[in-house]
């Protein structure tokens, strides 16, 4: 068990002033079987009112919305959360919609063709370490190469990504193979962005891989939200009245004291 | 009948004058046109609406049953009776709305149910359309101008009146209303079914909205008003579920209401109908409906389905491939009449084709028999002619559920034509229900 605090801001900065911005936003941690939320606060500036829910699969998703004309919004959550993944076992069973893929994660012949090169790879027990370690031999990490509404197949295509494409081919060729997956964002212990990567249901428990790093997910990954992928849990999905630019400066930091 | 017959001009001369429009998408262009009126009702008998009337009410308190279930425990899952391919492969199901349960527990406000009546009488349900129906104001509006070009004839025939359309929808409105208004929410003029939304406004007393007239602060919708903001708290919203929240759905939607699932999430206003329902009202769901009526209320369906088959299950692909020149099949995607084709109008090529598509995609598609279904007289330039048409039923869902005693019925305008929908061009008459 790990107990790891964070912070997490996003800047958003408008060219000019924009009105009746709604904004839906999942940056805050899970509380689930292995993670335990012992503070969460999510701050905005300027303040608004905060409409706090959670969504189909258990991620935290705050509703807030400025009205007024404004040139700028920050949005801060921090916190301490204990993780813990020893607790794995007692995760109940999954939403079944994670068996199926979402609009981002639908398989096409490309990853249909990898799939079927792999399988023979595959052992039952540890399928993770092959995927993922395909992914991450195959795929080249650039920033850029890829948008927000990329689709699994299309990154696979291009042969570049970033995260989020690393992590939505792993769930598509996990659900591929019959499990249920689920795309993740959140944070990892350092400094700097968001990250994302996906975990696989095996043997009655959550099992991770980051395929952009190449690495097991462990107890330095907080996980912010879940979907069948990156359409079901963005960070922020927001909309405006103004015809203006926007520019985005986002800084986290997680850390064990 | 014959004096309404005699008036078939004048009324179709005072829809045209209300604006009684239909909206349809012919390749790629969007045109207006009037939804050609046939004076002659159908005629259903006391007794048959009797049945009618039962199983409607059974079947859409099944499916609003199904829609509680499986955005909640997931028991009909759990049990193998629906299996999770079709519950959740297609994009009807919304994980957004999983764990919601919409005010008064009512998913399906307003249930559009098809049916069709068979050569020997019998009613088959062909489709459940449980996301936003459209269709009772033409009934309604061609009743009363009947009404008022041949009061005799509804003083000779015992019809049951139907004006009762907007206060039924105004009670299942005040009924679910968590506090403030009623809304009718409307996409614009250029939407289908323009005329139907600003009927139903006067017919409820609702306030018929547009995009930018409704917006979101603290947690509530608020009404823009010309006399200041006012709460809503019930939106009978007339726009498809992936344009209602850039922030829950398509981000790029500019005709929805920003917010507002982060509103219905927290029980602070009424959708209807409940965003999500597309789950229920799939092609493929439709062959379980009849197993929910059985699985939720324990009793055995009084409206059968018209005999399907999922090529998804061995057995039924193996009878599908072998017969499918009899056969009608249909895209579990589509809508509209839109991704039909019938199995005897394909070439040998095409069948072969198209046997390998259900092979490769067996879960895109059901099959059914094509149903002998009970031609109506239709007046077509002062001859009587026989047409397919079909029959939808309105099942309304408040503080109970009641079926509209009366209904749209649509009917084709072409002699070889199976296909009724209103957007493939097809006219419609009123539905009389006996009062004995």
């Amino acid at each position: 068990m790990r107990t790891l605090h964070f912070t997490f801001s996003t800047g958003l900065a408008f060219s000019g002033p924009v009105t009746g911005h709604q904004l839906a936003l999942r940056c805050l941690p899970m509380q689930d079987a292995v993670q335990t939320v012992q503070s969460a606060a999510l701050t905005l500036t300027p303040a608004a009112p905060q409409n706090r829910q959670t969504d189909g699969f258990g991620s935290p998703v705050v509703w807030t919305g400025i009205p007024e004309p404004h040139t700028g919004l920050t949005y801060q959550s921090s916190g301490v959360v204990q993780v813990d993944l020893s607790r794995g076992p007692l995760v109940p069973p999954p939403n079944p919609v994670l068996s199926f893929p979402g609009a981002l994660t639908r398989p096409g012949e490309r990853l249909r063709t990898v799939y079927e090169g792999l399988r023979p790879a595959m052992s039952a027990a540890h399928p993770l370490p092959v995927l993922g370690g395909w992914i991450y031999e195959t795929l080249k990490y650039v920033p850029g190469a890829t948008g927000m509404r990329t689709t699994a197949e299309q990154a696979l295509a291009g042969g570049a990504g970033v995260c989020q494409d690393f992590a939505h081919i792993l769930a598509a060729l996990a659900r591929l193979a019959g499990w249920p997956a689920r795309y993740c964002q959140g944070l990892t212990v350092g400094e700097g962005a968001t990250h994302a990567w996906a975990e696989v249901y095996l043997d009655g428990r959550w099992q991770g891989w980051d395929p952009t790093r190449n690495c097991p997910v462990d107890e330095r990954y907080l996980r912010f939200a879940v979907g069948r992928d990156a359409a079901d849990c963005p960070v922020e999905q927001g909309v405006f009245y103004g015809a203006c630019s926007q520019t985005q400066t986002v800084f986290m930091r997680v850390w064990e004291p | 009948m014959d004096q309404l017959a005699a008036h078939a001009g004048t009324i179709n001369a005072q829809l045209a004058r209300y604006g009684v429009k239909f909206g349809i998408y012919k390749n790629g262009q969007f045109k207006e046109r009037l939804f050609p009126f046939d004076a002659l009702p159908r005629v259903i008998t006391a007794a048959e609406f009797d049945t009618l009337n039962r199983g409607l009410v059974q079947r859409v308190t099944a499916l609003n049953l199904f829609l509680k279930d499986l955005y909640g425990d997931k028991k009909i899952i759990k049990d193998g009776v629906v299996p999770q391919d079709f519950a959740f492969a297609g994009t009807g199901y919304l994980p957004i709305c999983d764990g919601v349960v919409p005010p008064k527990g009512i998913y399906s406000h307003i249930s559009g149910i098809d049916l069709v009546q068979g050569k020997d009488g019998g009613w088959f349900v062909l489709e459940d359309n449980l996301r936003i129906p459209s269709g009772a104001s033409y009934p309604l509006i061609a009743r009363s101008l009947c009404r008022r070009c041949s009061p005799d004839t509804f003083r000779q025939n015992d019809v049951v009146d139907n004006r009762n359309y907007g206060a039924l929808l105004r009670g299942v409105m005040d009924h679910v209303n968590t506090g403030g208004i009623n809304v009718i929410f409307t996409p614009g003029r250029r939407n289908a079914a323009y005329f139907e939304h600003s009927y139903l406004a006067e017919q409820t007393g609702a306030v018929l909205a547009e995009t930018g007239d409704l917006y979101v602060e603290d947690n509530t919708v608020f009404y823009r008003s010309a006399s200041g903001p006012q709460r809503v708290g019930a939106i009978y919203r007339r726009i498809s579920d992936e344009y209602l929240d850039p922030t829950a759905f398509l981000p790029e939607s500019l005709i929805g209401i920003p917010g507002v699932m982060g509103v219905y999430r927290a029980g602070r206003v009424a959708l209807i109908n409940a965003p999500g329902n597309g789950a229920a009202d799939d092609k493929g769901i439709y062959y379980f409906v009849p197993k929910m009526v059985e699985y939720y209320l324990g009793e055995q369906p009084i409206l059968q389905n018209a005999p399907t088959y999922l090529p998804f299950y061995e057995k039924d692909r193996k009878y599908v491939l072998d017969n499918l020149e009899k056969l009608v099949v249909k895209d579990v995607a589509e809508a509209g009449g839109y991704g039909v084709v019938f199995g005897r109008d394909l070439s040998k090529q095409k069948l072969e084709d198209f046997k390998e598509l259900v092979k490769r995609e067996p879960r895109r598609f059901i099959a059914q028999e094509v149903i002998d279904f009970l031609d109506l007289p239709v007046m077509e330039n002062g001859q009587q002619v026989m047409r397919k048409a079909d029959l939808r039923a309105f099942v309304l869902a408040g503080e109970t559920t009641q079926v509209w005693p009366s209904g749209l019925t649509r009917f084709s305008r072409e002699a070889d034509s199976f296909v009724v929908n209103s957007s493939q061009g097809g006219g419609f008459k009123d539905t009389w229900v006996l009062s004995h």
